[in-house]
């Protein structure tokens, strides 16, 4: 066959299968539809997946939303815009989907909340941003209530939040548990960090001064590139500065290493506490070969039972869909049946405007306490409602395990110093 | 508080610079002896590390037959998919080439991940003294002066095989001219695979000496690669001489950066020195591709 | 007063004294025809589905992110690892003048044009000045040190998050029509862009291209000057590069440069023009289109995509006519055809 010829082959070939991909994407009318796009090379979207598919499976068991079934329909964005932009459209404008979860990094949702607003006049719809704890999706809905009402924030903390309830919570869990007056602070160089670096206007100072207003003194602050691999000359500079504890305002940067760097640093006797990430996941016992004794996390990766929801969530998670409870399997899950019951409140899904309304009213038993939404910004009810615990790293026979420490009527453990805890 | 700082950059300049000699040392030798600019180096250091782990896990292998049989894996990864399946094939379509490279490296680390996420908790237990210890004012762990000294040894025995050694000796006259070294009998496709297996040695040892220290993660090779391309380029591509001084060159960089300004901009400042040094001086420190 | 004549096979128009032709032969003009009109009757069949039109849409931007490159390539007789910088200058050029200052779109563009035109002019002496594989570390490692940039200035190009809520391109008044115009004027933009590189390719200038991409110093001593070629040859695409970079803020209307900055953007173009064929300016839409739609009809294997990606190119690259990619097994070479040598390590 020449060239020309098969040139035409192939041409042909690639129309049928396009003629045949859009063929199958019939519309159903009866389920209700919820969308999920995710970075599925990532072992967060896999995790915030599994827990959006178990919420659904669940849920369907139990007679689905006012008697309608619900259906998952994943997509993989690769963690590119484009992708996710071409996902988003395809999720809501072909598959009419209710709701879109956006379980990855928060950049992913604010492009989706972009496309978002200029489709939802013809396709009503909901979004969800459950991973991810930039500011960015509920400053939209501040800033413009009317284009971006449809969006919602789920995240453990929001940074505002932090800065107005975690920063004073750290600061006593520094004071009284270990003994802390100076405090040396790190950031991850991301937009995220950001309300904690240079503070929120007219909503709070950075960081570095609630610590201040706490009875806690700065005595070092530095940023990290999300590409970085050397952290030793931090960890001695901190040591050098005669810091008492250290907060490391991280999520993305390169943990195994910024963990095993401090233990093998001056400053392997002062407290780390890590944000979120890696750290906080149970696997990081043997990623740093037991280097994390001692680091504090916000972790939500527990076995206590916040609520009667919580031991069956992480069980279940890992019997029967072979994933982790990682970051943003419990926002997901929580968020689902935040949605489920603002849905039954609502009368159903088919009035977008009337389930915003509701979404912006619910509270709903959920994994990690109540969820529910801020009714003006739309970002999850913050701690107390919706509870990630302080733990820290402790040993359990030959293993580490995670213990939690605050807040107290979750502690199942003593907060003990790196140096108590190696002996 | 300023002679501490001094000594600490003094000492991380030189760990550093040792550690970061010790990921290029192959990426330089395959550029000087191939002539080829290995855009898949990366790939050495996720098999490293994972394929020790397979071993480890799959197998029930302890860790030092785990490493043997991953050193055979690495050589023969290198020579059969890279040497004979990229580099021999399209040598004469250098884009060809380092597109293929780019693709394996892709590929493998893909791989790595769908079959050892995170979550699978893959570490690589060759820590040889836990612990640190002070020199001077400045505090430094035992391991991390280990892997120093590992890549102050590994090249001290690659100097010394291309000064002194019959086989380097040759690997030398082929990095300057192939077609006298032909000329002059040397049997240049042979001396191609020893010197594609020898390149893998360094970046291996590099993994198992730093997993201690470094992340060992599916993504690992990117950014040991991009240190890999920055010190070559800086010293010279394919010059050991040049990598030699630019590993310490960085690492001094990455040190005073890091104790006089903020970490943050260590990667930063390296980008734009490599730069500005490649306008400014063409051919990096040592220009002319020859290995020595 | 333009005069046209109709000959058999070809259009004369003269103007005052000048005379230009165009070949109307119809086995040269074709299959072109048919491709571009498939191109524009494609919408009819997926307008329903706009996730299609989206990622044809990006394979028409891919593709015109292409084009220039293959003529920059050979023009320059150096390979250029970072394309992608452009891409990265136009776009925050254009979104932060949209957003801060309120300029339309088409101010934007020109501040685009300028931005991307001054830029490459002034980094335009790396191409005479860096001999051999030093231009392409060079190329490769600028995009590198622009993304750290995004992060270090993050209160102006906001780090990871990027720049969101440009103003549209145009609005229709509905959705679909909008992103159904979106398509054609991408398609247009890369059509556009064919046609260039195709003209340039066709003319003197495309001999002038010719002799500097296979050997600088005889081109010198035939007259051509280098340096002035290389140049126009560095600041053109780059230029064609920053409009396609001003295109995507004011349609998908957010630009985050990890999006479009690291080296995995790089390997996609370069892989585009390897599996479309080599430097050919056709090849760059079989590429792209090739790429875009591979990507999404393996999506559905979940996870393990992300190892068959990488697998089925290397199979596509290996099995391919060497060197003339998807476009070679379309198009008989002629053995006038110039076939251009990528030398990335050329001195």
């Amino acid at each position: 066959m020449n060239r020309k010829k098969s040139g035409v082959v192939v041409s042909v070939v690639l129309f049928f299968v396009l003629a045949c991909s859009t063929g199958a994407m019939a519309q159903a009318n009866a389920p209700i539809k919820i969308g999920f796009m995710g970075n599925l090379s990532a072992a967060f979207s896999l995790s915030a997946k599994g827990a959006a598919q178990m919420a659904v499976d669940e849920m369907n068991s139990a007679g689905g939303i006012a008697g309608r079934p619900l259906e998952l329909i994943v997509e993989d964005t690769k963690g590119e815009i484009p992708k996710a932009v071409e996902l988003y459209k395809k999720l809501v404008m072909t598959d009419k989907v209710t709701a879109v979860v956006i379980g990855e990094k928060v950049e992913m949702a604010v492009a989706g909340m972009e496309i978002g607003a200029e489709l939802f006049k013809e396709f009503p719809h909901i979004m969800f941003s459950t991973i991810g704890s930039g500011d960015v999706i509920w400053h939209h809905v501040r800033d413009n209530y009317e284009k971006y009402k449809f969006g919602f924030q789920t995240y453990y903390s929001v940074s505002t939040n932090y800065l107005n309830i975690w920063g004073p919570l750290n600061a006593q869990v520094f004071k009284e548990l270990a003994g802390a007056k100076n405090v040396a602070l790190v950031y991850e160089d991301m937009e995220w960090t950001k309300p904690l670096r240079k503070g929120l206007k007219d909503v709070s100072p950075p960081l570095k001064e609630v610590y201040a207003q706490n009875g806690l003194k700065v005595v070092y602050e530095t940023t990290l590139s999300t590409d970085q691999k050397m952290f030793t000359s931090v960890f001695e500079e901190i040591a050098a500065m005669e810091a008492d504890v250290i907060d490391a305002t991280v999520g993305y940067i390169d943990e195994g290493a910024l963990i095993k760097q401090w233990e093998q640093s001056s400053a392997r006797d002062l407290p780390l506490y890590i944000w979120g990430g890696l750290a906080g996941m149970p696997p990081a016992w043997k990623v740093t070969e037991g280097k994390c004794l001692g680091v504090l996390v916000g972790s939500s990766m527990i076995r206590v039972p916040i609520t009667e929801k919580t031991i069956p969530f992480m069980d279940n998670l890992v019997g029967k869909y072979k994933v982790g409870p990682i970051f943003g399997s419990h926002t997901t899950y929580d968020t689902l049946y935040g949605f489920k019951k603002a849905a039954e409140n609502a009368g159903g899904v088919d009035n977008i405007e009337g389930l915003i309304k509701s979404l912006e009213n619910v509270e709903e038993v959920a994994v990690l306490g109540t969820i529910g939404w801020n009714a003006k910004l739309h970002y999850n009810l913050p701690y107390p409602k919706y509870v990630t615990p302080i733990v820290q790293w402790q040993k359990e026979g030959d293993q580490g395990a995670m213990k939690v420490i605050f807040p107290a009527e979750y502690a199942n453990a003593k907060y003990m110093s790196p140096a108590e805890l190696r002996k | 508080m300023l002679a501490y700082k001094l000594q600490s950059v003094l000492v991380y300049a030189f760990v550093w610079g040792s550690i970061y000699l010790l990921i290029s040392l192959g990426f330089s030798l395959i550029c000087g002896v191939l002539r080829i600019f290995h855009l898949g180096y990366g790939v050495t250091f996720v098999l490293a590390a994972y394929g020790t782990w397979a071993l480890m896990h799959e197998l029930h292998l302890g860790l030092w037959p785990a490493i043997g049989l991953m050193f055979v894996m690495q050589i023969a990864f290198a020579l059969l998919v890279f040497y004979k399946g990229i580099f021999q094939r399209y040598l004469e379509q250098e884009e060809i080439l380092l597109t293929l490279s780019m693709l394996v490296f892709l590929a493998v680390t893909h791989l790595a991940n769908y079959s050892y996420p995170v979550t699978a908790g893959v570490s690589i237990p060759t820590t040889i003294i836990d612990g640190t210890f002070k020199i001077g004012k400045v505090r430094l762990s035992y391991q991390m002066l280990f892997a120093a000294l590992t890549g102050i040894g590994v090249t001290l025995v690659f100097v010394w095989m291309f000064l002194k050694t019959r086989v380097g000796l040759i690997i030398r006259a082929m990095s300057q001219d192939i077609q006298a070294s032909r000329l002059m009998g040397a049997d240049v496709s042979k001396m191609y695979f020893l010197a594609m297996a020898l390149s893998v040695i360094p970046p291996t040892i590099c993994v198992l000496m730093i997993a201690p220290f470094w992340s060992v993660d599916p993504l690992m090779g990117a950014p040991l690669l991009t240190t890999a391309m920055l010190v070559s380029i800086l010293g010279g591509l394919g010059n050991l001489k040049g990598s030699i001084v630019a590993s310490y060159l960085i690492g001094f960089i990455h040190a005073s950066i890091s104790f006089f300004y903020v970490s943050r901009f260590m990667g930063f400042a390296a980008l734009v020195i490599t730069l500005l040094v490649m306008i400014f001086k063409r051919g990096g420190l040592y220009p002319g591709e020859t290995i020595w | 007063m333009v005069k046209f004549e109709l000959k058999r096979d070809r259009i004369i128009a003269r103007w005052r004294d000048r005379k230009y032709e165009y070949i109307i032969e119809p086995r040269y003009w074709r299959n072109p025809w048919i491709g571009v009109l498939l191109l524009v009757l494609l919408p009819l069949a997926i307008f329903r589905y706009p996730a299609f039109l989206t990622m044809f849409t990006t394979a028409n931007l891919l593709a015109a992110i292409t084009i220039p490159l293959g003529l920059q390539l050979v023009g320059t007789a150096r390979v250029n690892f970072g394309p992608q910088l452009y891409l990265g200058i136009g776009g925050y050029t254009a979104a932060l003048l949209n957003l801060h200052l309120g300029w339309h779109p088409f101010l934007t563009l020109v501040a685009t044009i300028l931005t991307c035109a001054a830029i490459a002019l002034i980094l335009s002496p790396i191409t005479w000045i860096a001999k051999g594989l030093y231009f392409s570390l060079i190329t490769l490692i600028l995009p590198l040190a622009f993304l750290d940039l995004t992060f270090i200035y993050g209160d102006l190009f906001r780090g990871e998050v990027g720049l969101v809520g440009m103003s549209p391109l145009l609005d229709l008044g509905r959705v679909t029509w909008n992103y159904v115009s979106y398509y054609y004027l991408s398609l247009a933009m890369m059509l556009l862009y064919l046609l260039v590189a195709d003209k340039i390719g066709r003319s003197r200038y495309g001999v002038t291209l010719a002799a500097i991409n296979e050997d600088e110093d005889v081109a010198r001593m035939m007259g051509v000057n280098v340096s002035r070629n290389k140049v126009f040859y560095y600041v053109f695409p780059s230029v064609l590069t920053g409009i396609v970079g001003w295109f995507i803020v004011h349609t998908f209307r957010t630009f985050a440069g990890v999006t479009y900055l690291p080296l995995d953007y790089m390997l996609k173009i370069l892989i585009i023009i390897l599996i479309g064929g080599r430097a050919y300016s056709y090849g760059a839409v079989w590429g792209a289109y090739f790429v875009a739609i591979l990507e999404d009809v393996i999506r559905p294997l979940g996870p393990v995509n992300y190892v068959v990606f990488p697998l089925v190119l290397i199979a596509a690259i290996v099995f391919l006519p060497r060197g003339e990619g998807l476009f070679g097994l379309y198009h008989k070479r002629h053995h006038r055809d110039y076939f251009p040598q990528l030398k990335v390590r050329r001195n």
